[in-house]
């Protein structure tokens, strides 16, 4: 096996191991319901974190054209998130804007 | 054509779904989601539409997949080995850090730390979404397959609950979308040119932006998500890509199991 085969098989096995190893040892009745609750909780605290790290740059210094483009994208896409309360019309006016703004900036 | 989200209500406790009462079900089997507890409508009954406000997210998927097919193309890793890494990792932080090893002939076993710290918070959606799955092993194993960032919050109803159809559909959706871009920018190469003009980055943070109020029905749940954005945002340039998913994860979860 070629050294690329190894890291694609390396890859593949570590991404699956991870997605799957809980679902398939645990059932709905070997959990407490403490402990789904406590797990249901850690959601909004993941969904959050990925909020934080997709818009704020990991290192501060580094808020060039692009980041500071994608937070009004961002901030346009929100806009239309709570005033129209529609997904996909946010979702595109988010990446319309800042597309728009990168180009003409 | 869009249509309004309507927010999510808060729902009761749903019942444990029997083992095996839908082992090999597909997709649309019904008999996977158990009826509302009040009024008798499937919870999966909004999954369609849901999909449908998901749409600019394919293509964007699309678009990233395309992205990195390219680079992996350009990485020697080929049209075969980028679209088999696609298929068989589907994570695209798995992928891109498999790219730099390639790049930097780094050790196998460099690869496999980096990944399981990349993407270790899948540990936790799949706590969060096991309780929901019902059948054998191999089938729970299956659909867990299907985990990514998007479809576990897009699948999300709130109180905790998943809709195990959006589960499925969301991320068969986005897994044909990241292959099928894969493919075409490993084949095509440079067509798109750099992703970055086509403004899709943006797309990401504003979907999870939506999603994030199903989860936040009571104060305490308010300030758990604060507590996980402080935590990311603290701990992003101190650690590797990945962790701080992982801490913010467990850091609610601590909160959760408090009283």
């Amino acid at each position: 096996m070629s050294y690329r085969w190894l890291l694609i098989v390396i890859s593949a096995c570590a991404s699956v191991s991870l997605r799957i190893a809980v679902p398939v040892a645990l059932t709905r009745r070997d959990l407490h319901p403490r402990i789904r609750a406590a797990l249901a909780a850690s959601g909004a605290a993941i969904v959050a974190a990925l909020i934080a790290t997709l818009l704020v740059p990991a290192h501060r210094q580094e808020l060039d054209l692009t980041a500071l483009t994608k937070l009004l994208g961002v901030g346009a896409g929100t806009v239309v998130l709570h005033t129209r309360r529609s997904m996909a019309l946010a979702l595109i006016t988010a990446a319309v804007s800042t597309a728009l703004l990168r180009a003409f900036w | 054509m869009v249509e309004p989200v309507e927010p999510v209500e808060p729902v009761e406790p749903v019942e444990p779904v029997e083992p095996g009462a839908s082992a090999g079900a597909g997709a649309g089997d019904a008999s996977m989601a158990p009826e509302h507890p009040r009024d008798g409508r499937r919870p999966d009954a909004e999954s369609p539409r849901s999909l449908r406000n998901a749409l600019p997210l394919f293509s964007a998927e699309l678009i990233d997949g395309m992205a990195f097919g390219a680079l992996a193309r350009a990485a020697g890793m080929g049209v075969l080995g980028s679209v088999t890494m696609s298929v068989t990792s589907y994570s695209s932080s798995a992928q891109y850090a498999t790219l730099a090893m390639v790049i930097r002939r780094g050790s196998p076993w460099a690869l496999l730390v980096t990944i399981l710290l990349l993407n270790a918070r899948y540990l936790l959606m799949g706590a969060s979404v096991a309780p929901f799955l019902p059948g054998r092993a191999w089938s729970r194993g299956l659909r867990a397959l299907l985990i990514t960032d998007e479809s576990w919050a897009l699948a999300h109803r709130g109180g905790g609950r998943y809709d195990l159809r959006l589960l499925t559909l969301g991320g068969l959706c986005l897994f044909a979308a990241w292959i099928t871009g894969t493919g075409i920018g490993a084949e095509a190469g440079g067509i798109i040119g750099n992703p970055a003009r086509l403004g899709l980055d943006a797309a990401y943070p504003v979907f999870f932006i939506g999603l994030l109020g199903s989860y936040l029905s009571s104060r305490r749940a308010r300030g758990i998500a604060a507590s996980g954005a402080v935590v990311a945002i603290l701990l992003d340039p101190l650690v590797p890509p990945g962790v701080p998913f992982v801490v913010a994860g467990l850091v609610g979860t601590a909160l959760g199991f408090r009283r």
